[in-house]
């Protein structure tokens, strides 16, 4: 019961790393599209591409929570208070983004619309450098079973700055091939070489990374680092070949296909993670087993999550159809 | 979007808005009235969800916010409209943005008077600590009198206007109704007479803009029966443009009823507050960091929303959509014009 309840949480985490990780990249592409007059097309596009669904795609970090506070209560208190800094430092982001987001949409003034436009970008690449310090602390093991673990080098370490780039590098790679293929899909060939020559530059970048990043958790992380070379073997080679697909077939095959091997290239390497990880939620020290809320709490948990993924999923999927079309335009 | 489809869209919005502030509240409730759970060697080991969500609080103080939240939204809407109409804005649009959510709330207040009073009455019964305070009852007696305003200082009611035997009549409908006190109140978990006061104090403001709402639903309802239009009474429309800041007061001081009604404790008999709060140093930075953020963003929200007020005055509704310059529409514009 209680690892059917952690495989609920971690599609969360998954649905989380690969829909609030493109809409966080769009927000890097539109930290680093340049100044006013060079910056304007694509800030464009993700402005238009972001809007109807920005909010939605960070249902799943609420849920993540949820599902991480009552189910498994011990895990939430020892991860809070250990990694209150980076968590704080998210939550920041992510309330800034949001306001400077729709602030934007609303001010007309260049100047004002840079500073809001600011806010915005800057924390879209900070919030997923930060959850992603959060992701290395606890997978390192830096996380005691008691909470109250040091408050600086809980985050502050390797693995957890490895985490921070990889999330802000993997963001932005997920959102250039969406952005791309929204391009393509608008029949702007500019705008779509843009994205593409960022979506090359990313996925080689992030395979650089991640390939460096075995180093760092040979020494840092040596469970995680046998984890993933030997029981999630199977989803770094699928998550390195999705990603390597997405990097060839950028500019012949078909949009669909090519956001789904930059889907597949993420959520891979983070099912990955929590396949090596299993059977613990701490570490090597707190197993899921340990740290699970009473059965009958976690089966009404399961009932109102599979209940709730059943009622969302359909309806984010028509969201994103309808956006997909085009038939959200204001 | 078509009409029909456009209104079902609404019909989740309203249902997860009572899923959800049900839940909130049960949470809430259980805090007060924990049930459904077995402590064995300090940690929680059986719990059984639905006694949990339907504890013994849980039914009034669900009835009692999901009133609240109509009346707060019902007067604050109409409150809108009746600044638009005291402007010269009279028509349909404004004239009915002020009429719909205004009846919600004149019909929604009477029932909330009624739920709350019920709500006072099992307070009375199951949470003793939180009437006694409520009503400032310092020692346990028969003719308990109905305090309104004062303070508790030095464990002596000061200051309030007294009406004799109030509070045993409203509890049991009898002058001999007795009423627990604060001396009853072990006095390791007694609070202490300034949170006393302000529970009184707040419970006193939530009670009283209570019936001065069902005073304006009242009048509203003699207007709407003499005249059968949308009342225009410049006095009427002021007291609707107050009516919705006022019901914001009443919301938060019912609030500070049922928290601060509870203290020490966080979940009664089981959790005091100060066990409760986190160790990790830092709280007051954290804190002071969410209220400046919050005060940032407020303003933010704020001047953006004059700004929409002034930009749709201007008959410019066309949103600003490219961030850093021009839109294309504009300049296509300007090449037109050129």
């Amino acid at each position: 019961m209680s690892t059917f309840a952690a495989v609920v949480l971690f599609v969360g985490v998954v649905a989380y790393a690969v829909l609030g990780g493109a809409d966080y990249g769009a927000g890097f592409w539109d930290l680093t599209a340049g100044g006013a007059e060079h910056g304007r097309e694509p800030r464009h596009l993700v402005d238009q591409s972001l809007a109807p669904v920005w909010e939605a795609n960070h249902v799943w970090l609420i849920f993540c929570l949820v599902m991480l506070w009552t189910g498994f209560p011990g895990a939430f208190a020892a991860i809070m208070t250990t990694l209150y800094v980076p968590l704080g430092l998210a939550a920041l982001g992510i309330v800034v983004r949001g306001s400077g987001f729709a602030f934007r949409k609303v001010v007309v003034k260049t100047e004002q619309q840079r500073v809001v436009g600011a806010a915005f970008a800057a924390s879209s690449v900070l919030s997923p450098f930060f959850l992603g310090t959060v992701a290395g602390g606890i997978a390192s093991g830096r996380v005691p079973v008691g909470g109250h673990g040091d408050a600086v080098t809980s985050w502050i370490n390797p693995t957890s700055l490895l985490g921070g780039v990889l999330a802000v590098l993997t963001c932005a790679f997920t959102a250039s091939v969406f952005l791309s293929a929204e391009a393509r899909r608008r029949d702007e060939p500019d705008l779509e070489r843009w994205f593409r020559l960022r979506a090359r530059v990313t996925a080689v970048v992030t395979g650089a990374v991640a390939l460096a990043g075995i180093a760092i958790l040979r020494t840092d992380a040596p469970r995680l680092f046998h984890g993933l070379l030997s029981r999630s073997l199977v989803l770094v080679v699928v998550s390195g070949m999705c990603g390597l697909g997405a990097l060839l077939l950028v500019d012949r095959a078909a949009p669909r296909l090519i956001q789904g091997l930059a889907v597949g290239a993420v959520a891979a390497i983070v099912v990955g993670w929590g396949v090596a990880q299993y059977p613990y939620l701490l570490g090597t020290h707190l197993s899921i087993d340990q740290a699970a809320a009473p059965t009958s709490t976690l089966v009404a948990l399961t009932v109102v999550a599979v209940a709730a993924v059943l009622l969302v999923v359909p309806s984010m999927a028509l969201l994103f159809a309808l956006q997909q079309r085009g038939r959200l335009e204001v | 979007m078509a009409p029909w489809p456009h209104f079902w869209t609404g019909v989740p919005v309203v249902l997860s808005g009572i899923g959800g502030t049900v839940s909130v509240v049960a949470a809430n409730g259980w805090m007060n009235q924990p049930a459904g759970f077995t402590v064995r060697d300090g940690r929680v080991v059986e719990v059984d969800p639905l006694s949990v969500i339907f504890n013994d609080a849980f039914w009034y103080e669900a009835l009692h916010m999901l009133l609240a939240a109509y009346m707060v939204a019902g007067f604050v809407v109409a409150g809108v409209y009746a600044v638009g109409l005291l402007r010269g804005r009279h028509d349909r649009y404004h004239r009915l943005g002020m009429a719909i959510p205004l009846t919600v709330a004149a019909i929604v207040t009477p029932l909330q008077i009624f739920v709350g009073d019920v709500a006072a009455r099992e307070v009375a019964r199951i949470e003793p600590a939180k009437f006694a305070a409520i009503e400032m009852v310092t020692e346990t007696g028969t003719h308990v009198p109905l305090l309104l305003g004062g303070a508790l200082v030095d464990g002596e009611v000061r200051y309030a206007i007294e009406i004799p035997s109030g509070a045993s009549l409203l509890v049991g409908y009898s002058p001999g109704t007795r009423i627990e006190g604060l001396a009853e109140i072990p006095a390791e978990v007694r609070p202490p007479d300034r949170l006393i006061t302000t529970v009184h104090l707040a419970f006193d403001v939530m009670v009283g803009i209570g019936f001065a709402l069902l005073g304006l639903s009242l009048w509203f309802a003699v207007l709407w029966w003499r005249r059968r239009t949308v009342p225009q009474n410049r006095w009427f429309l002021r007291a609707v443009a107050v009516s919705g800041a006022l019901t914001v007061v009443a919301l938060e001081a019912g609030w500070i009823v049922t928290e601060v009604g509870r203290q020490p404790w966080t979940v009664v008999g089981y959790l005091l507050t100060r066990d409760a709060v986190t160790t990790t140093g830092n709280v007051w930075l954290f804190f002071s960091a969410t209220l400046v953020l919050y005060a940032v963003v407020g303003a933010g929200t704020f001047y953006v929303l004059r700004l929409l007020r002034r930009r749709w005055r201007e008959g410019d509704t066309a949103d600003a959509d490219v961030p850093y310059g021009p839109s294309r529409a504009r300049e296509t514009a300007g090449e037109g014009a050129g």
